[in-house]
């Protein structure tokens, strides 16, 4: 819970309430960081898997 | 006689001819001479040139003399000179840049008539015309002029008037846009849905509650579900395009109409109503396209892996793709000390979560102050940036803005990020507007 004597209270968000995270959030937060890592390593073996069944072999075979 | 095209009754000498002739097979006008679908996005990048101008470019003071004057402009930080070369000046001032614009008109207005007389070459070179004054403005002349629609127009422009095998690499650029642009959603803002739930007016229709799982499907339609744009199975091929159409007209209720009507028009004209066939080359011609791609996976990768941290301090977040990096909150606390004992404090303040609250622009504008006002001793200064809801941190904490440089291409050590830069507080919900 964020105390309010640190709150940063920008002009024009004056009686805004403090960020706080849903459930949902709350959950997921512990594992943000592995989620994270897993994205990178999703969309690092797209590129591979595209790279190689496009481009890589189409060329080996069109060498051949 | 009468069906010749405009080129042909203009310059029917030999010398003419052959110019022509040599300047069709230098940009592939053939592929758009024969391409339905390379016509029509031909037509519809005409269209959102016209757009970019019209009432976006035409009235913005941004590279006008006046700008330079009251120091109201932004160079790039590889080019921070450029307000000495500014030179139109806008109404009330002067109405040389509607002069300019004017012309620019013109040239819209004439490459739809040869468009509409199919004389592709002419059509070709007043877009080339058109596109060199787009990519001046956005790269050279100023920062602040160019958001990510105009990033997407420029490079298919490119590819559609400079590389061989425009349709292909058109479809590949296209859904390499999505695939790159997911590389900004892997962190908080996306993989906890913070960049909405901060919001005081939260996630539009769906709410909060779920804010995870739905950042989290457009993640993996974005890294996965948009390579099915190409698929030949009818059924995936419709499932992936109506996703990102229903998408586009989604995200068109916070970010408004722009940024949606370029991605609707060219997914439908490149994946929807036509589907003309276009094989992955290999061939030497096609060279051009994949060095395009390898430079666009370069400066998308780059900052990641040559800055701590960009959408916090900034550095290298705007030569990628950045839409959607995070939600920005931020204060400047500016304290102008004059060589006679006196002192000014200014401070400023970001709440729209889409001002990405860049410490270099600040600088760039005190920077100039120091140089143009000799009454100013110094300048302290700190800027406070909060991302996704998360602390604010003290990025910036200086006695002396004057004495500071920006590096473009590394990170600048006068910009600190955690642990280095401490926490001074924890934001309120904020806005996108």
């Amino acid at each position: 819970m964020v105390s309010t004597s640190t709150l940063v209270v920008l002009k024009g968000l004056q009686g805004s309430p403090p960020v706080t995270l849903t459930p949902l959030q709350q959950l997921l937060a512990p594992l943000a960081p592995q989620l994270e890592l897993l994205w990178w390593v999703l969309w690092s073996g797209v590129l591979l898997y595209l790279f190689i069944y496009y481009i890589v072999l189409p060329f080996i075979r069109k060498k051949r | 006689m009468n069906d010749a095209l405009p080129s042909e009754r203009m310059f029917d000498s030999r010398i003419e001819r052959r110019f022509f002739q040599w300047y069709k097979k230098l940009f592939s006008i053939a592929e758009i001479e024969n391409s339905f679908t390379l016509q029509l996005a031909f037509g519809a990048l005409l269209f959102l040139i016209f757009l970019t101008f019209f009432r976006g470019w035409e009235l913005n003071p941004a590279i006008t003399v006046e700008a330079y004057l009251s120091n109201s402009y932004v160079c790039w930080p590889y080019f921070q000179s450029c307000g000495q070369f500014y030179f139109l000046h806008v109404l009330p001032y002067g109405y040389s840049q509607g002069v300019l614009y004017s012309l620019l008109l013109g040239i819209i207005s004439l490459v739809a008539w040869f468009m509409y007389r199919k004389d592709w070459a002419l059509a070709h070179m007043g877009l080339v015309l058109l596109w060199l004054w787009k990519v001046l403005v956005m790269f050279v002349l100023t920062k602040i002029l160019a958001q990510n629609f105009d990033y997407y127009e420029a490079i298919l422009l490119f590819i559609l008037l400079f590389l061989p095998r425009k349709l292909f690499f058109l479809r590949l650029t296209f859904v390499s846009f999505y695939f790159l642009g997911s590389t900004l959603k892997f962190d908080d803002g996306w993989v906890l849905g913070t960049y909405f739930t901060p919001l005081q007016t939260g996630l539009p229709i769906f709410g909060n509650a779920l804010a995870p799982l739905l950042t989290n499907t457009v993640t993996f339609m974005e890294v996965v579900g948009c390579w099915f744009l190409f698929s030949e199975r009818k059924i995936l091929q419709r499932a992936a395009f109506t996703f990102f159409v229903i998408f586009h007209f989604y995200s068109a209720i916070i970010i408004n109409y722009r940024f949606p009507v370029v991605a609707l028009l060219m997914l439908v004209i490149l994946f929807g109503i036509n589907r003309e066939k276009a094989p992955v080359p290999l061939d030497r011609r096609s060279a051009f396209g994949w060095a395009l791609l390898v430079v666009l996976f370069i400066f998308q990768l780059t900052p990641f892996l040559a800055h701590a941290d960009p959408e916090l301090t900034g550095e290298g977040n705007r030569m990628r793709f950045f839409m959607f990096d995070a939600n920005h909150q931020c204060r400047s606390l500016v304290t102008v000390y004059g060589t006679n004992g006196t002192s000014t404090t200014t401070e400023t303040d970001s709440i729209s979560a889409r001002n990405r609250c860049d410490p270099y622009e600040t600088w760039f504008t005190l920077k100039q102050d120091c140089l143009r006002d000799p009454s100013i001793a110094r300048i302290a200064w700190t800027f406070d940036h909060s991302i996704d809801g998360g602390p604010f941190y003290r990025i910036v904490d200086v006695p002396n803005a004057c004495a500071l440089t920006y590096n473009a291409f590394s990170d600048n050590d006068w910009i600190k990020v955690p642990p280095q830069a401490p926490v001074v507080g924890y934001p309120v919900e904020n806005v996108y507007y």
